[in-house]
């Protein structure tokens, strides 16, 4: 397992560790599923990511239009992660707005400077 | 000069025209033979530099296209074939060697030898370069079959320059079931030239559809290259069934319609793209808000296609931006000689402006004295300005020294480096063309005579490889060119020995060290105990000297037994104008190159016959010894009661000028005098003053050495009558 749920109230902690590709997109999938499905925020924390693909990013992407269409919040916590940064500038991820279905201007891919904080 | 991509026959053209294509191209094909030297050098040190191997690749493809565009047949085709060899390099199928470097020096030689043959008219051996071909062909990697070799050549036939593509790439949704990973793409879309990618998210579903092993995502890249379209699609060869792949021109160099400093607007790109309609561009545009704001707001256009969109408009600015800084800095060739009549021009308005100043202040007219001083203030500047034209920095030809030490270092089994510094320091450009020919040779005896064979270097515990280092600076008027060595230094007693040989000096004279060495510039000098090919002859030193002096420069050697020599040449920063100190004796005028001027003294007739008989005089203790410059020129009239002395330092050695008076400092522009008088003796040059009269420029060290002969005659002749 690379990822790792935790709760902490109504809020979602998911962690991510080592091996976050294609090889385990469907795991990662069902736990986007589950974090949303039990909290009204989630939190994602990398640690010790190994590598990082594209399948990763489009997953991550799926997962925060799923979570603005539930009226909740999935954001970055805590240190980046350069397996993800470097696959996020490879395959041109980042951009200066979010997409149409972004609210409240939470998409995952603007900015560099820092990760989104959720709001408590 | 632009591509052109096939070769003319001579008689295809009308001959006047290519005559005048060729006179133009000829300082260019000189340039690029010395940017691909230099690059090849740099590359022989660096050979992983895929910076450097680009160099050497555009050097060659330059001299390719734009000889092939003057006539240059063989020269074009030639370049062809070491370009091909040099694009396995640049794939990185071959690996930069010493044998290739090389080689390519030789068929850059080649290139040279057959530009001379037109240029200069000296007669090139045609047969050499089908022999370095094949010896290219020789080192192609592996096994290639003539047919591909063609493809490539067809291939490698015209490039369009450089241009902006827009790529959407788009690959299908089971894309990675076919084992391709669709973000690869983008790095080799990248190995091509500077690419902005933006990716498009909007067809990523929501979780509960979302399928891992569908791909989702599509993109839209700028590319800015000069591989050409070719280049591109090639890279999407395999996926081609598998995805949407769309390529369009958006920018290119040299496109007439498109204006250099602003690229399309949003809408444009977005109509030329097709993600918006013109309908809803008009609608969008009647809002007061930008563009950009509007179309994501009604959801006419999807924010990530505004989003690269505007990358679009940011990558092609960019690079118009770049080109057109790169053009700025670019310069003009000017004829030297249209050169030299703008300087001679301005030579004569200074002289004109100072009698006009002259004139203004005898006539005591306020009106006339502000004009006057206005002329002056202008002139000044327009001396200034065109003397620096003249200027050109020194690095133009420690460029070539690079080549000549590795090829000597080569021949004569030593290892040697060059290490130039203040490549930047800038001289007239005479200055600099008469001094390559001195430089080559001083550089040459430091390699041949100074240092030694790197086992010997080894058993004295230097390291192998000496340094030759080549250094300029500005130093007030006057620029220090040095040479160094690490070598052996020289040899007192060797030099001393030689010199008593040659019967330069007495056997038991009485010569410190620095003095010993300055007798290494006399004619016929050598304590080579061989001569080798390179130097050894005796005759070079002495005429570096002349040709230092004749540029109104002065040379120095110093050196450390073991330790290594060090020359050093002062040069005046140019050679039209002088600082100069004038002088009066009697009716006439004179002018001493400031430069050497240390200070003025006083001398009375007191001090006169304290000298008892001889030309000497007590200057706070130490005694100076003087000539006189009355008796000398020979000028008739009687002296004043106190004259002047003017302390020069020719060389070194305080000596004095007597002068009726001193008149103060003077700047003006060098008039040469006529073949006549060339070789009169004491006299470098004249300049017109301001009141129209001439004043003769004196060579302080040809006057100091001829009044020390004649002493030295004298003395010679009183110690033996018979003399």
């Amino acid at each position: 397992m690379n990822h790792q749920l935790t709760y902490e109230g109504k809020r979602g902690v998911l962690t991510f560790t080592g091996d976050l590709t294609i090889r385990h997109a469907e795991e990662m999938r069902t736990a986007f599923i589950d974090a949303l499905a039990g909290a009204e925020a989630v939190s994602m924390e990398f640690v010790d990511v190994t590598a990082a693909d594209q399948s990763f990013l489009q997953l991550l992407c799926s997962a925060h239009r799923t979570a603005v269409r539930l009226n909740k919040r999935l954001a970055f916590t805590g240190p980046r992660s350069a397996p993800v940064d470097r696959a996020m500038e490879t395959a041109g991820f980042e951009r200066r707005t979010g997409c149409n279905l972004d609210r409240g201007n939470s998409c995952l891919w603007v900015g560099r400077e820092g990760p989104d904080q959720p709001a408590s | 000069m632009d591509e052109i991509d096939y070769q003319f026959a001579e008689d295809d053209f009308p001959e006047k025209i290519v005559e005048k294509l060729r006179v133009t191209f000829r300082e260019e094909a000189y340039e690029l033979l010395a940017e691909l030297e230099n690059a090849l050098l740099a590359l022989e040190e660096n050979p992983g530099d895929r910076d450097l191997v680009n160099r050497v690749f555009r050097a060659l493809h330059t001299i390719k296209g734009s000889g092939g565009a003057c006539g240059f047949d063989s020269i074009s085709r030639f370049a062809h074939e070491v370009e091909t060899f040099y694009d396995f390099v640049r794939n990185g199928q071959l690996a930069v060697t010493k044998q290739i470097i090389d080689l390519t020096l030789m068929a850059r030689d080649q290139i040279q030898a057959l530009f001379d043959e037109f240029y200069n008219h000296r007669p090139a051996d045609a047969s050499k370069t089908g022999r370095i071909i094949s010896r290219f062909g020789e080192l192609m990697p592996g096994s290639l079959p003539a047919g591909s070799r063609e493809r490539r050549e067809q291939a490698a036939a015209p490039s369009p320059g450089q241009a902006t593509y827009r790529i959407r790439f788009r690959p299908g949704l089971d894309f990675l079931s076919y084992g391709m990973d669709p973000v690869s793409f983008l790095d080799e879309l990248r190995g091509l030239g500077p690419c902005t990618v933006v990716a498009q998210t909007e067809a990523i579903p929501y979780l509960e559809d979302f399928n891992p092993e569908h791909w989702y995502t599509y993109w839209d890249a700028i590319l800015t290259t000069d591989r050409g379209r070719d280049a591109i699609e090639d890279i999407f060869i395999f996926a081609k069934s598998v995805c949407e792949l769309t390529v369009e021109v958006i920018d290119a160099y040299g496109c007439t319609d498109c204006d250099e400093t602003t690229y399309k607007r949003l809408g444009d790109i977005l109509l030329e793209r097709g993600d918006l309609s013109a309908e809803d561009l008009q609608n969008a545009l009647r809002s007061k808000k930008r563009l950009g704001e509007t179309l994501v707001e009604t959801g006419a256009v999807p924010p990530g296609k505004v989003e690269s969109a505007l990358a679009e408009q940011q990558h092609v600015r960019e690079i118009r931006e770049e080109r057109r800084m790169n053009e700025e800095t670019s310069s003009i060739r000017v004829s030297t000689a249209k050169l030299d009549d703008l300087v001679n021009l301005v030579g004569e308005l200074v002289t004109v402006r100072a009698r006009l100043s002259q004139l203004a202040f005898t006539q005591n007219s306020p009106q006339l004295l502000s004009v006057a001083e206005e002329v002056e203030r202008l002139t000044g500047d327009l001396r200034d300005k065109t003397m620096s034209i003249r200027m050109l920095p020194i690095g133009t030809i420690f460029g070539k020294f690079q080549r000549l030490v590795r090829d000597l270092s080569s021949d004569l089994g030593k290892e040697v480096e060059l290490v130039a510094e203040g490549a930047e320091t800038e001289l007239d450009k005479t200055v600099i063309e008469r001094l390559g020919d001195p430089l080559v040779h001083l550089i040459r005896n430091c390699i041949d005579h100074g240092i030694e064979k790197p086992t010997k270097r080894e058993r004295t515990g230097k390291a192998r490889r000496g340094t030759v280092r080549l250094s300029a600076a500005h130093s007030g008027a006057h620029v220090l060119i040095r040479i160094e060595d690490d070598g052996k230094g020289l040899d007192a007693h060797a030099v001393r020995a030689k010199a008593v040989e040659r019967g330069l000096i007495a056997p038991d004279a009485a010569m410190s060290e620095q003095d010993l060495y300055a007798l290494v510039f006399s004619p016929g000098f050598s304590t080579a105990k061989t001569v080798t090919g390179v130097s050894g002859r005796g005759v070079g030193l002495d005429v570096v000297k002349k040709a230092i002096e004749a540029l109104r420069g002065s040379i120095e050697l110093q050196s450390k037994r073991g330790e290594g020599a060090s020359i050093t040449l002062k040069l005046p920063l140019t050679l039209a104008i002088i600082d100069g100190l004038l002088v009066r004796i009697g009716p006439e005028r004179f002018v001493i190159p400031l430069a050497l001027v240390k200070e003025c003294v006083e001398l009375s007739r007191q001090d006169r016959r304290n000298g008892h008989g001889r030309n000497i005089a007590n200057v706070r203790g130490a005694i100076l010894p003087y000539v006189d410059l009355r008796d000398r020129f020979g000028i008739s009239g009687d002296r004043p009661p106190i004259e002047q002395i003017v302390v020069t330092e020719p060389g070194g050695a305080r000596t004095g000028l007597v002068v009726d008076g001193v008149i103060g400092g003077h700047q003006t522009v060098i008039k040469n005098l006529g073949t006549f008088y060339r070789d009169v003796e004491g006299v470098s040059g004249a300049t017109i003053l301001g009141d129209g009269t001439v004043a003769l420029i004196l060579d302080v060290p040809k006057l100091v050495q001829g009044a020390e002969r004649e002493e030295a005659d004298i003395v010679a002749s009183i110690r033996d009558p018979q003399h």
